[in-house]
């Protein structure tokens, strides 16, 4: 296989380190509308065999976006690039639970019934986030299988 | 304490409910029992209609000499009305039951309930999720019938949408038997969820699956239940299935244990032959009966704690 060069961003940031498959994912999540971004799928990584990178340039990660991110790829590293400069670096560890970011898909949930009251969708995250369960329903879904919320 | 589902039951605690079980047992054989609930009031509020759940935890509650209040099914509530379940539950909780036990058919209800109730709250069902009360009573047939230590269990039948096949594997494992063997028997696409098959390994059981009756013949017990024949659109293949997995007198002579017992949460719709309810394994109408003990030990341990 050819080599591929992605020179460096000079302002943006980069998602380094994320979990093989997840990189689309990300970028369906992170629902950036003009921003450009790259996105390398199963590049070499150092220190975990593959990996997905994603790139966006003059962008900064939100609050909410950082923990979509810390959820569905929760190996990853954040980095803040300033003038081809990394001026910031986050590890991001997926928490063990969050609520309110995305609906559960099971239409027989209680989350998702009539006439229940005022309820928040709350999640447990099992592993490394390969799967994430509902709170209420129990059931596990892949990361993209959820309805994330906008 | 609430008792929601048998994936997040404390060990003891459950252990603890198995094993008083078996003096409320003896003690029903004689009426020689404490009424420890006396000038307590338990709440059934069953959503959808249960017969024997719902009857079992009434019987339980009044020999323990609570007051018992609520409703079997939500046409006679005001949920018919649009009022909501935290409504609902909020109202009956204003008449100061000690605590209240719920069949719903969402799954997460009961969870949902005792986050908003303050008293605690018995889950009877929750859809397709769990039946822990089921799940006690299923193991405390299997611990009065010698455990499962050296044995092997098959759960024969839809295992992939059977909610009482879904927590058994949960419930033996928190009883800590040791060297079980666990034969999952299905029809093909009905096999128990990987989900819980991963979940269940840490118990350390010895885990099979087959497609095959005839490898359940082995065992110490089997657990059957029913296809569930309205979640095909092929009803012709749901009978076959059906057919292919019926416990019947072809199964029975090629028992190898002789002291083998069938288990079953009841109803049967067909997955068992009645020439099978003569025979020395045809034990699911003792097991119905042990809901009884053992939800008399759970209502006293979650109201008086004892």
């Amino acid at each position: 296989m050819s080599e591929i060069k992605v020179n460096k961003i000079r302002d943006g940031c980069v998602v380094d380190h994320v979990p093989v498959g997840r990189g689309l994912t990300l970028l369906h999540l992170l629902e950036l509308e003009d921003e450009s971004y790259v996105l390398l799928s199963k590049c070499d990584s150092a220190s975990r065999g593959v990996k997905d990178v994603v790139k966006i340039y003059d962008y900064s990660l939100s609050e909410k976006q950082l923990r979509l991110v810390s959820i569905v790829a929760p190996t990853s590293t954040y980095n803040v690039i300033r003038d081809y400069d990394v001026v910031g670096k986050q590890e991001l560890e997926s928490p063990p639970r969050f609520e309110g970011l995305a609906h559960c898909p099971n239409p027989n949930c209680v989350t998702n019934h009539s006439r229940i009251g005022s309820i928040d969708n709350k999640f447990v995250v099992r592993g490394e986030g390969e799967e994430i369960e509902c709170a209420y329903c129990e059931k596990s879904y892949d990361p993209p299988a959820l309805e994330w919320l906008a | 304490m609430n008792v929601i589902s048998v994936r997040s039951i404390d060990e003891k605690f459950f252990r603890e409910t198995i094993s008083r079980a078996s003096d409320f047992k003896q003690e029903l054989k004689t009426r020689d029992y404490e009424k420890t609930l006396k000038n307590c009031l338990v709440t059934l509020c069953f959503f959808e209609p249960s017969t024997r759940t719902y009857q079992s935890f009434q019987t339980a509650a009044k020999h323990l000499g609570a007051e018992v209040n609520g409703f079997e099914s939500a046409k006679s509530t005001s949920v018919q009305k649009g009022e909501t379940l935290a409504d609902t539950l909020r109202n009956m909780q204003s008449y100061n039951p000690s605590c209240i036990i719920m069949r719903h058919p969402a799954e997460g209800s009961a969870k949902y309930a005792a986050e908003i109730l303050e008293v605690p709250v018995i889950n009877a069902g929750d859809g397709a999720n769990q039946h822990p009360t089921q799940t006690m009573l299923d193991v405390f047939t299997i611990e009065e019938q010698g455990g499962l230590d050296d044995k092997k269990i098959s759960l024969v039948g839809d295992l992939k949408h059977a909610r009482t096949m879904h927590s058994l594997p949960y419930g033996i494992g928190l009883m800590g038997y040791e060297n079980v063997t666990m034969n999952f028997v299905s029809p093909p696409g009905l096999e128990m969820p990987g989900k819980i098959i991963r979940e269940i390994r840490e118990y350390g059981f010895e885990i099979v699956q087959s497609n095959d009756l005839l490898s359940a013949s082995d065992s110490d017990f089997v657990y059957a239940c029913r296809i569930q024949k309205e979640r095909f659109e092929d009803r012709m293949l749901a009978e076959q299935f059906q057919e292919k997995f019926r416990l019947d007198d072809d199964f029975i002579k090629r028992v190898e244990n002789k002291g083998m017992k069938i288990l079953h949460p009841l109803p049967i719709a067909g997955e068992i032959s009645p020439s099978v309810y003569e025979t020395r394994h045809a034990h699911w109408f003792t097991q119905s009966g042990n809901g009884v003990p053992v939800r008399m030990t759970l209502l006293n341990k979650v109201i008086s704690n004892e």
